[in-house]
């Protein structure tokens, strides 16, 4: 499996990002990218022009727009629906994610728990869906400082609370990236794994598999062995022992940038904590018992001296 | 450049969260349009609302109240009125624009259309104007657009 750094919601001047689509490119080509989507409000006429700058950068950009209805903002990747935004209402929504999942898209909620209006227009996450199968990725972190933030605090929470009731949702990181903010607050990302060549519908496919982790900075290798069997987090596996074999390593340009330290992890089983571990090392190999629905891992440390998350994994699901 | 039609909708904070739609005939040909919008007021000037409009959200988005002073609230002032335009041809949505100046000019072409808005040719027959009422914070908000076709020939 490999994994790749790939910013999920990008803005330009198409919307209200001050970027065009040239500059977004570059711009996240220096920050390491492999991979952006464009989610503009409303609109899709960024997507050709920064696909094609992608291509003479090395950078693949995958088409998307965000819908920034009344009641919340959704992040539709892909370009593949046609959904008139204004149509998206209270009483239709779940027809409406449907439709755009139906015609290839991926579903992610933007930013849930933002305080909204009258902070931001509607970016807070005011629908009642009736089902959450609909949806392939929630923002658990969004912006700067994502894990000091209150907004991905509860976001966290909401997410979590999901994945207890049963659902399999997908955590990623959105900047909702706006302006180039060089000198800006320590940001996140989402790292999306595969196998297969990266390009838009393998990232697409990675996340509906859940295959992704978001962090700050922190570069992990992370399997669970069951049986002789490699699986990884974001998979259904079976009841009985398992080995969490995990390496991580804080990337250069994060260590210099944001002075990002690891300093333990924490295992949730049926999101409650199972285990809690200092970080003595690259690599550990944990034993467990899958006799619960599910398990999540979180690393912790501190970014510019500030003790926080700085990781989440998909969760594995105990299913058979 | 030929003026087609204007439109003027004076609201309330009521009428937050709804599409307010004008329709319009293109019956000769042209080679762009040009829309020109705006709304008044932008901000909530009234300081004390506009603190008890954010401590009221903060609220019901299960934030901790306690953690935000006024003299941080007020950092967010002034609040502002949010307005986003769309325009649909007869064929299709065109595109539309969310951006937080109330003062913008769209220009749709088939060639050179204002970002966040399709290339497509001027068609004759019905197009429609629509102005999306994002957030009204103020109790009143008037709105004014004015649309207008233009052929290149006209510039020289």
């Amino acid at each position: 499996m490999q994994w790749y750094r790939v910013e999920l919601h990008t803005h330009t001047i198409a919307s209200d990002g001050v970027m065009d689509a040239e500059e977004l490119v570059k711009r996240a080509k220096k920050r390491n990218y492999n991979a952006i989507v464009v989610t503009d409000h409303n609109t899709t006429t960024s997507c050709k022009t920064a696909q094609e700058k992608g291509k003479k950068e090395g950078l693949v950009v995958v088409p998307g727009i965000e819908w920034t209805t009344f009641w919340g903002h959704i992040v539709i990747s892909g370009g593949k629906s046609n959904v008139d935004w204004r149509s998206v209402n209270l009483e239709n929504i779940d027809d409406k994610l449907a439709q755009a999942r139906k015609c290839g898209d991926l579903v992610t909620i933007a930013h849930p728990k933002r305080p909204g209006t009258p902070f931001c227009s509607e970016c807070r996450f005011l629908y009642k869906l009736n089902n959450w199968d609909n949806v392939d990725a929630y923002e658990v972190w969004s912006h700067y400082e994502p894990s000091l933030s209150e907004d991905s605090t509860l976001a966290k929470k909401e997410w979590a609370s999901l994945i207890n009731e049963g659902h399999k949702i997908a955590p990623v990181y959105g900047y909702d990236w706006h302006a180039p903010d060089e000198d800006g607050p320590a940001y996140a990302h989402t790292y999306v794994g595969m196998e297969g060549e990266l390009n838009p519908e393998n990232i697409l496919q990675a996340i509906r598999d859940r295959h992704t982790y978001i962090s700050m900075g922190v570069n992990i290798d992370a399997k669970i062995i069951q049986d002789g069997n490699e699986y990884y987090f974001g998979d259904e596996l079976a009841k009985g022992n398992a080995n969490i074999c995990l390496k991580a390593h804080v990337s250069s340009d994060y260590l210099k940038k944001f002075n990002v330290e690891i300093k333990g992890l924490r295992i949730y089983k049926n999101g409650k904590m199972f285990l809690a571990k200092k970080w003595e090392g690259e690599e550990i190999d944990i034993p467990i018992e899958l006799n619960c629905k599910n398990v999540r891992i979180e690393l912790y440390g501190a970014v510019e001296g500030k003790d926080c998350d700085i990781a989440i994994l998909s969760p594995i699901y105990i299913t058979r | 450049m030929t003026k087609i039609a204007e439109f003027n909708w004076n609201i309330t904070s009521a009428d937050t969260k709804k599409h307010l739609t004008g329709d319009f005939m293109v019956d000769k040909p042209f080679e762009k349009l040009i829309f020109e919008c705006s709304y008044t007021p932008k901000y909530l000037e009234d300081e004390q609302k506009g603190l008890q409009m954010m401590r009221e959200a903060l609220v019901k988005a299960d934030y901790s109240l306690a953690k935000y002073k006024d003299e941080d609230l007020l950092k967010h002032m002034p609040l502002a009125n949010h307005v986003s335009w769309s325009v649909d041809s007869p064929i299709e949505l065109v595109g539309t624009k969310h951006m937080h100046d109330p003062n913008q000019v769209i220009t749709i072409s088939n060639g050179q259309s204002t970002p966040g808005f399709k290339h497509t040719p001027i068609y004759e027959g019905r197009w429609s104007f629509t102005a999306s009422l994002n957030a009204v914070l103020t109790d009143t908000l008037s709105i004014h657009v004015v649309v207008m076709g233009e052929n290149d020939d006209a510039m020289v």
